[in-house]
């Protein structure tokens, strides 16, 4: 059909080509041209097609593509993407595996000689591999969708369970810390202030222990580390002291057996805990106290002179088996005791000498009673920390009223 | 061998563990050793052999709380079980006076360099 030198040599380079297919046909649909690639997909050499109808040969022809050659023997050109027309003209996509069907991009145009159709020509794509890897990036994104949407519910899921520890912890905590005992003899204030930071809850505590005979004694604690595993060995020392210290009332025999008995229950290597127990006996004006290793509480007495209850023993938990040693003190009318935990003293970073600021604090103010002196300490932790306490606070002030009539 | 990991280089508080050998390690505490920087520590200090000889450098320590203390008696008490010991280098005021309340200095030695923290565990060793 091509007749002049243009046609001519354009052909031999279409039929030759093994990139795409092309099929030339008359104004009759038959087949007037099948390239090299045609015949090696079509298993039709493009002898046996020379003359046939088109539709002849594919007999299934979509009816998009019929259309189409329709459109183009109007003079209309035509591109058919595979993303909406299947199987166009059916054929095995060469060399994959598993075989499967060609995917096709198809153009089907009118051949013009001047104003005159002379023909169609019709130029076929195949895309099969490029939906492949369409098909196989969308399965990776749809993975990748599927692990999203897992991650995201499971980061729901431990949300929720951090948010469910941190509630659980402080109900935890709280339940550990009661309220002053009720006592007419003493002016009692506690306070308990948790961690600017949820996660940093767990692990100061209070607790009072009434005797028989009128005495009390007071207790101040702090469990290293933070969250449930504190709280836990928070609990586990606050019952354990109490079942000691009913027993027997030497704070320094107290704290060896608490040690002994809580020494076996801590597993982890570096856990431990500091204490300070003060037994408070009333008849005699004395306090009878040990100190495991934790920052020393502030006595003031009437007279405004100052004695700290450091340290008689290290902290509990350290070492298998220690000894503590028991101090003593008068306490008389007008005396204050202010235990603490180091959230107050520590509540300023830079500050070296967190113990002076709580003794001149208690000192300063030592006719204010106990609730005054407990909220300065409070406030001066806030202040200090710059309003976000970055460890629990814990404080207990006892003071003995001076005028009881 | 050496193989050091830095946790964390900005600001707060970092930890450092040089391994000498698989016996023996240098560890550097700088800044604000609390919860956080335990924390953050945790999964470098987790996968680590237990050491015999451990040698931490204080002297850069800007801050300690009860949870940096419980770190280096966690160190110094798996050294010990391994019949070997932990030594602090470059000791200062705060740290020195935290241990003392706690009761815990008698869990290390202290040395005036890292050669000589090493020389005096080793000696004493057994």
């Amino acid at each position: 059909m091509p007749d002049t030198w243009i046609a001519r040599s354009t052909w031999r380079w279409l039929r030759e080509t093994s990139t795409l297919g092309v099929v030339i046909t008359n104004n009759d649909l038959l087949v007037q041209g099948w390239n090299r690639w045609m015949e090696e997909r079509s298993d039709l050499t493009a002898a046996e097609v020379q003359g046939r109808s088109l539709l002849d040969i594919y007999p299934h022809l979509a009816s998009a593509t019929r259309t189409s050659y329709e459109a183009a023997l109007r003079g209309e050109s035509r591109l058919l993407a595979q993303r909406f027309h299947r199987n166009m003209f059916p054929m095995q996509a060469p060399s994959l595996s598993p075989q499967r069907q060609m995917e096709q991009k198809v153009v089907i145009a009118p051949l013009w000689d001047g104003d005159q159709i002379l023909g169609t020509i019709t130029v076929i794509d195949d895309v099969t591999r490029r939906v492949l890897q369409e098909e196989m990036l969308q399965k990776q994104i749809d993975e990748l969708e599927q692990v999203r949407a897992e991650l995201d519910r499971s980061g729901r899921d431990l949300a929720v369970a951090l948010a469910y520890e941190r509630d659980l912890v402080q109900v935890f905590v709280r339940s550990l810390l009661q309220d002053c005992p009720n006592d007419a003899r003493f002016d009692l204030a506690c306070r308990y202030y948790p961690a600017y930071t949820q996660e940093h809850i767990g692990g100061d505590f209070y607790d009072f222990v009434r005797f028989g005979d009128g005495a009390m004694g007071v207790v101040i604690g702090d469990v290293c580390g933070k969250g449930m595993r504190a709280a836990v060995y928070t609990a586990m020392a606050k019952y354990t002291f109490r079942a000691f210290a009913l027993e027997d009332a030497a704070p320094a025999a107290v704290m060896m057996r608490l040690n002994r008995c809580l020494y076996q229950q801590i597993v982890e290597a570096g856990m431990f805990m500091s204490f300070t127990y003060v037994f408070v006996d009333i008849a005699q004006g004395r306090l009878r106290w040990a100190n495991a290793g934790h920052p020393a509480a502030v006595l003031v007495d009437p007279r405004g002179q100052t004695e700290y209850l450091t340290a008689t023993g290290p902290v509990i938990g350290a070492f298998e088996d220690v000894s503590f040693r028991e101090g003593s003190a008068s306490f008389e009318p007008g005396s204050v005791l202010a235990l603490y935990t180091d959230g107050v003293t520590e509540a300023d970073r830079r500050e070296e000498e967190g113990e002076r600021v709580v003794e001149q604090v208690v000192r300063q103010n030592s006719g204010l009673g106990a609730d005054g002196i407990a909220d300065l300490l409070h406030e001066y932790a806030e202040v200090a920390s710059r309003g976000q306490l970055r460890d629990d606070i814990a404080i207990v002030v006892v003071r003995y009223p001076e005028d009881r009539s | 061998m050496t193989d050091s990991q830095t946790t964390d280089s900005a600001g707060v508080g970092s930890l450092d563990i040089e391994e000498r050998d698989e016996m023996t390690a240098i560890v550097r505490l700088v800044g604000e050793i609390d919860l956080a920087a335990v924390e953050r520590a945790g999964p470098a200090l987790k996968n680590r052999p237990q050491y015999r000889f451990v040698v931490i450098e204080v002297a850069r320590i800007t801050f300690l709380d009860s949870t940096g203390v419980g770190l280096l008696v966690s160190m110094a008490k798996a050294a010990r079980q391994r019949s070997g010991g932990a030594a602090l280098v470059g000791m200062q005021p705060r740290v020195e006076k935290l241990l003392r309340i706690a009761g815990l200095s008698p869990l290390f030695t202290t040395a005036d360099s890292i050669e000589a923290a090493l020389q005096s565990l080793q000696a004493h060793s057994g």
